[in-house]
């Protein structure tokens, strides 16, 4: 593998005074950075505003909490298809294939399972306050669960991809800081896309819940 | 004390009632015997990684269709009457306690039809128990509860307990397959130790997580 450079091809990189790693294997799609990475990490923090719109509604039984639950965390779900998706890209072109064997992939697979089978869970109820209950419940108990599953195995064992098995990620040699100028921003951008998706979901959901009772 | 004793009754009733309902247990056991002979004479030999994982499989799907049951075989009346008697953590933990035994029941009895059939694969017994022991654990607090919470859905429970049981103990599973992997000495590792402290840190998790929230389950 080469070494760090601050040679990029030619005319692929116009602007002045930005540059990238420009490594052998990653290249030009060391751009998928902005979407891959940031995507996952707006994800989690979906997640976690759903983890703490559940956690609310566990102490105050408002149903608006729920709604606002629900909303954040299938906003999380579409989030994590498009980080898989992307993911899978950047696989294709670095390591050869759309899928490897690789712990991290794995378990971030098992995290989607564990909220799809949120999505079913809350649509196996009629009783609203019930599904409202139990299904907080439930996003807690997965949300918890995930957490060794995406933070600590990976960790422990050897993976291709980077932050794991010794390999680094967002480290200094990685990242170069003209990169950072738009990585960071994309975090926000992303995350905030996403609520603006979970608030439009939130205000469909307390329309229908409006009609239904209307009728 | 009183928390003992009620811990203690609720596993004796556990108790009492299975034994009084033999065809429940006897099925589990034909089942997962079954299931055994199945891959056995689909294989016919087996050994090495297959083995272990494949015993593992066994267990997992005994162990949810066993533990499917827990919180759906009894009346609704009966349920009310035990919540006036009992609180939430005394119920769960009691519950937990009867489907751990239960479980290690099965996984003994699985591991004794995979000798018996396909020839005992396991050489470092002492680490094998323990970490049977420990992933045997989470994989019952994880049905208990998943059992639980898909009581509380309408119709169709047992599709309902594996979508959202089997993601959660994929981790456990895992663990449980590299130990026992290392008892059969199929790997070298000698970091073991920290897969065992890692599967006693998952549970300990579960437990605390399941002590909080089962409260809110068991309210209706």
């Amino acid at each position: 593998m080469e070494g760090f450079t601050d040679e990029p091809g030619v005319d692929l990189v116009k602007p002045e005074g930005i540059r990238f790693p420009y490594r052998s294997i990653l290249n030009e799609t060391i751009r998928n950075t902005f979407f891959h990475v940031a995507l996952w990490m707006a994800m989690f923090s979906l997640y976690l505003v759903g983890l703490y719109h559940a956690i609310l509604y566990l102490r105050t039984s408002r149903k608006d909490h729920d709604l606002w639950s629900e909303a954040y965390n299938k906003a999380g779900i579409l989030f994590g298809i498009m980080g898989i998706a992307t993911g899978s890209l950047w696989a294709r072109y670095t390591w050869g294939s759309w899928w490897t064997n690789d712990i991290k992939l794995n378990m971030a697979t098992i995290a989607m399972f564990i909220y799809f089978g949120y999505v079913i869970l809350r649509s196996s109820f009629t009783d609203e306050e019930k599904k409202a209950r139990v299904s907080a419940v439930f996003s807690i108990f997965a949300f918890v669960a995930l957490i060794p599953l995406v933070f600590v195995i990976p960790r422990l064992t050897d993976s291709l991809h980077p932050g794991n098995g010794g390999n680094p990620a967002l480290g200094g040699e990685d990242l170069d800081h003209t990169l950072r100028l738009f990585f960071y921003p994309s975090i926000i951008a992303l995350f905030l896309i996403g609520c603006w998706l979970a608030q439009l979901k939130f205000r469909l959901l307390k329309l229908s819940d409006r009609v239904l009772k209307n009728r | 004390m009183r928390t003992f004793r009620h811990v203690y009754a609720i596993l004796y009733k556990e108790v009492v009632l299975e034994i009084r309902r033999k065809h429940a247990f006897f099925g589990i056991l034909l089942f997962s015997m079954t299931l055994v002979f199945l891959i056995y004479k689909s294989f016919n030999q087996l050994k090495g990684l297959e083995w272990d994982v494949l015993m593992w499989t066994a267990v997992l799907f005994s162990g949810i269709n066993a533990i499917a049951k827990s919180f759906t075989q009894e009346a609704n009346a009966s349920q009310m009457y035990y919540y006036t008697l009992f609180n939430a953590q005394e119920v769960i933990i009691g519950k937990m306690i009867y489907n751990f035994l239960f479980l290690v029941l099965l996984t003994g009895l699985t591991y004794l039809g995979f000798s018996f059939f396909l020839g005992n694969a396991i050489r470092d017994f002492p680490l094998f128990i323990g970490g049977a022991l420990l992933g045997v654990y989470g994989l019952s607090a994880i049905f208990t509860f998943i059992a639980s919470v898909s009581a509380q859905g309408e119709g169709n429970n047992g599709v309902l307990m594996s979508v959202m049981a089997i993601p959660l103990t994929i981790p456990i599973l895992l663990l449980l397959i590299k130990i026992t992997a290392v008892a059969m000495g199929l790997l070298v590792d000698t970091a073991v130790g920290e897969d065992l402290t890692m599967l006693a840190a998952i549970d300990l998790l579960l437990s605390g997580l399941i002590l909080i929230l089962f409260e809110f389950i068991w309210k209706d």
